[in-house]
């Protein structure tokens, strides 16, 4: 039992020492890095599989390499994880494995050495061992658009950056400085994130000869939007043709280059013809460039999602035409050729045909000009210019042609003379004159009824006469042998006085509309201001009563009292009432609406008055005074009070 | 010179400056007469000739005018006879053989320029508004508003007047049905007028009539007017008129190729 008691105790002890043991152990890691086959063609591809499995208590942190020279079309990635919890374990051990897929495609032939893969757990770093590829036959050519450079066909290097290795990052001032003009027809300055790459076709052109000019921008990451131009190439001293629509999209197309793979994209192609000898230059191109990184899901980059560029300006010596055997004369540049036609060969003298000359073929025609031709007999008028340019395989083709109304003055035949224009061939280096054929116009005929002349003489008499039948067809109306040959008359609307005479009766009836009710309006006013001046003479009567009322005279205060408020009643109520006794008075105020009080206070005024006019003498100073103020306020009562009469009339 | 001699010459002289076209219209009459001469001997220009005299001499007489035209289309310049037709039925509207004349000397330009071009567009009537007052003369809408115009504000004078209901009624109807014709003879005299149109009617004289970007022969044409086109005159400049045609286009026309159907 006793014994049976310390195995027991020491089985415990021991799984103790097994489980700290257990958990102080290193992180198991395995990485593997693998491919499904190690040669492959170059237009075979490749699947590479990435495998990471660790057994511990982190996330691990793994660094997917790079594929140079092998573009990825297809990529996958699983995470399966797994937890498992032992017995007596204090923590669950996580087994993970991630496994990336990527299916490659080679841009080009050689051996690739893709990078091992780093997993870094906690303090450890794990890594594969290295995947060696072999790309075996011969690289197919782009997709290319037009004259896009083939691959490996490195464009020349200026200021070149280090060709392998690590990542280039250019010095923002380096990025922005304009490269020096080169004398070179394909020039770039080489950068292992993007650069622009300028080709010309030919550096030493004739004066008016086509120079094909592509700027090609070179990416290590897809566009993530089309690049922002700064600034366009300048082309000051040339005749520019755009050779790429103006709505094309931008795509790309690979280049392998130092055994970096490129997109491709060709920003700009055009037709660049000299106007004059000497150096010119073919300037620089400033763009912004906004990036995508290939692998941003598993392993962003830290460089900058904008960069800017510029392309490398071209120098160019541009010939002059050859002195010698030069005629005289404008030359137009390039292989033409001009052809001659009548809309009608035959006219009825008077008419008028177009001739037209047609100057076709590979150059630049704006300048081309045709001297209008000069026949007797005819009289030319200014052409219509029309110019169609087309772009076939980026060589500029124009056609000019030049549109005259030529118009017969006089019957006959006449023999258009052939159209001539001196040309320089660049490609053959000599002058040539090319011709149109000799073309012949009948004018036949006097000009009919329904033909013209383009200069007619008054004093012509010879051809005025148009055929009878033609006469008899037109069936023109009779001469008018009768006329009164009367003079221009004014008309009576072009007359100054007829909008007068338009507004008489429009103002006749507004007076006899609005004329009389005017009338009665004014009539009214001119009573208002009669009541308004027996009020004033009220009040002045009231003012002599104060100074009588001054001076003593008690007589003359009391009559002037009375009248003041006879005056006053009389403007309020349109009537005189000095006439009238106490009683008539307080009826008659009654009828109009006078207020019982104000009406009592009036008349008690005017008895005073009347008393006091008889013994003057028995009333005081101050017995006047209140009068006076008593009148005052009745004078002021009645000027505020409106009759029922004049309010019914009003 | 004896007194009643000289008084007869005075005498003379006043008559003479107080009836100037009296002693003209003879004169006048004798060049018009030639004109007819010279046309119905087939001396075109010499009839153009006396009849653009008589035009000089300030005669805008519809009949004048119509010979005119005639004499014109004989000689092919068809847009020079439209011209004319134009003005005779300016001062005569309505006038039969003018009207005719203008018809056939537009379907004439019309047939040679589709000779020409192949095709050809030919103006056979003009806009509603100036149909409907072709027929009158200024002169007519002018006097006939006046008189409606009276007569509308007349009636409603009267009928404040009027004593009866059945009176007042049948002056308001008048009244109405006068205002109404007030106001269209007053819109016929605006379009007549061509108060609502820029610049002045006119037509152009020559085939590809060059429409210039500026007034000078070397600026760059920019459109050609048809002969006998309607366009509108809307200035004049250094030798140039600044023209708009029938179709829009606008530019500057020598002088010489675009004639006023008014003065």
């Amino acid at each position: 039992m006793k014994r049976a008691r310390y195995a027991l105790l020491c089985s415990l002890l021991l799984s103790c020492v097994a489980t700290r043991a257990e958990a102080q152990r290193e992180p198991q890691v395995r990485v593997e890095l693998s491919a499904d086959k190690a040669e492959l063609a170059v237009n075979d591809n490749v699947t590479v599989r990435v495998y990471v499995q660790t057994q511990g208590a982190g996330q691990p942190d793994i660094e997917v390499p790079e594929f140079e020279g092998f573009q990825v079309v297809q990529r996958a990635v699983q995470r399966p994880m797994q937890f498992s919890f032992g017995f007596g374990q204090s923590q669950p051990v996580v087994t993970s494995t991630t496994q990336y897929t990527f299916v490659l495609v080679p841009m080009g032939a050689g051996t690739f050495k893709i990078p091992p893969v780093k997993v870094t757990l906690g303090q450890h770093v794990f890594q594969s061992k290295p995947l060696v590829l072999t790309v075996t036959g011969q690289a197919q050519g782009n997709a290319a658009q037009g004259n896009a450079p083939q691959p490996g066909s490195a464009p020349q290097q200026l200021g070149a950056q280090p060709l392998s290795g690590g990542t280039v990052e250019p010095q923002p001032s380096a990025r922005a400085a304009t490269p020096a003009p080169q004398a070179a027809g394909d020039v770039a300055v080489y950068d292992n994130e993007a650069f622009l790459r300028t080709v010309v076709d030919k550096l030493e052109p004739y004066e008016g000869e086509q120079v094909t000019a592509t700027i090609y921008l070179y990416t290590r990451h897809n566009l993530q939007q089309v690049p922002a131009v700064q600034a366009e190439a300048s082309t000051d001293g040339f005749w520019v043709q755009d050779l790429l629509s103006a709505t094309r999209s931008l795509e790309p197309t690979r280049q392998v280059i130092n055994g970096r793979g490129f997109w491709v994209y060709v920003l700009r192609r055009f037709a660049a013809f000299p106007l004059k000898s000497g150096e010119l230059t073919i300037g620089s191109m400033a763009l912004t460039i906004t990036r995508e990184t290939m692998f941003d899901l598993f392993n962003p980059t830290n460089a900058p999602a904008e960069v800017e560029r510029k392309s490398v300006p071209v120098l160019l010596k541009v010939k002059a035409l050859p002195a010698e055997n030069r005629p005289a004369g404008p030359i137009a540049v390039g292989s033409f050729e001009i052809k001659s036609a009548l809309d009608r060969s035959q006219v009825l003298t008077g008419d008028a045909v177009t001739w037209t000359a047609t100057v076709r073929g590979r150059g630049n025609l704006r300048a081309v000009k045709i001297p209008d031709p000069a026949v007797n007999g005819l009289q030319v008028l200014q052409p219509e210019v029309h110019d169609l340019t087309e772009t076939p395989g980026d060589r500029v083709q124009s056609s000019r042609s030049f549109a005259w109304l030529v118009v017969p003055q006089q019957p006959g035949t006449y023999n258009l003379p052939a159209l001539t224009l001196e040309t320089f061939d660049p490609a053959t280096g000599a002058y040539k004159r090319i011709s149109s054929e000799r073309l012949t116009l009948t004018a036949a005929g006097s000009a009919p009824a329904g033909a013209t002349r383009a200069t007619p003489s008054p004093d012509d008499k010879a051809d005025e006469r148009p055929d009878a039948t033609d006469e008899k067809d037109e069936s023109w109306p009779p001469l008018h042998t009768q006329s009164a040959l009367s003079r221009a008359q004014r008309p009576l609307s072009a007359h100054g006085y007829y909008p007068f005479l338009l507004l008489i009766w429009p103002l006749l009836w507004l007076g006899v509309a609005f004329g009389p009710s005017s009338l009665a309006r004014l009539r009214a006013r001119g009573q208002g201001s009669a009541e308004e001046v027996l009020l004033k003479n009220a009040q002045h009567k009231l003012k002599t009563a104060r100074e009588a009322l001054s001076s003593g005279d008690a007589r003359r205060f009391h009559a002037e009292i009375a009248s003041a408020l006879n005056t006053a009643l009389e403007a309020r109520l349109g009537e005189n009432v000095s006439g009238l006794t106490q009683t008539q008075l307080r009826t008659r105020l009654a009828q109009l609406g006078v207020p019982d009080k104000l009406s009592a206070d009036v008349c008690e005024v005017l008895s005073q008055c009347d008393f006091a006019r008889f013994s003057s003498a028995a009333v005081s100073a101050d017995e006047m005074q209140r009068i006076l103020a008593r009148a005052e306020n009745v004078r002021d009562a009645l000027a505020s009070f409106a009759p029922r009469e004049i309010k019914e009339s009003a | 010179m004896s007194p009643p001699r000289a008084a007869l010459a005075l005498c003379l002289s006043t008559l003479l400056a107080l009836f100037p076209g009296g002693v003209k219209a003879e004169s006048l009459e004798e060049l018009f007469r030639a004109g007819n001469k010279a046309f119905a001997q087939g001396d075109y220009g010499g009839a153009v000739q006396r009849y653009q005299s008589l035009v000089d001499a300030g005669i805008r007489d519809a009949d004048v005018y119509m010979n005119l035209g005639l004499a014109h289309a004989r000689r092919g310049e068809l847009g020079r006879a439209v011209l004319a037709f134009e003005q005779s039925l300016h001062v005569r509207p309505g006038d039969d053989d003018a009207t005719n004349a203008l018809g056939l000397a537009r379907a004439a330009v019309g047939k040679r320029r589709a000779e020409r071009h192949g095709e050809a567009l030919v103006e056979t009537r003009p806009p509603l508004a100036e149909a409907l007052v072709r027929p009158y003369t200024e002169q007519a809408l002018a006097v006939l508003l006046l008189i409606s115009d009276a007569a509308f504000f007349i009636c409603l004078i009267l009928r404040r007047r009027a004593r009866t209901d059945q009176s007042r009624t049948g002056l308001a109807v008048a009244a109405t049905l006068l205002g109404l014709v007030a106001l269209c003879l007053l819109s016929g005299l605006v379009i007549k007028r061509g108060a609502l149109q820029e610049g002045r009617a006119a037509i152009v004289l020559r085939d590809a009539a060059e429409l210039r970007e500026a007034p000078d022969p070397r600026a760059s044409v920019r459109a050609r007017a048809p002969e006998g086109g309607s366009a509108r005159v809307l200035a004049r400049d250094q030798g140039f008129a600044r023209v708009r045609t029938a179709s829009g286009a606008e530019g500057f026309m020598s002088d010489g190729d675009v004639g006023l159907i008014a003065d």
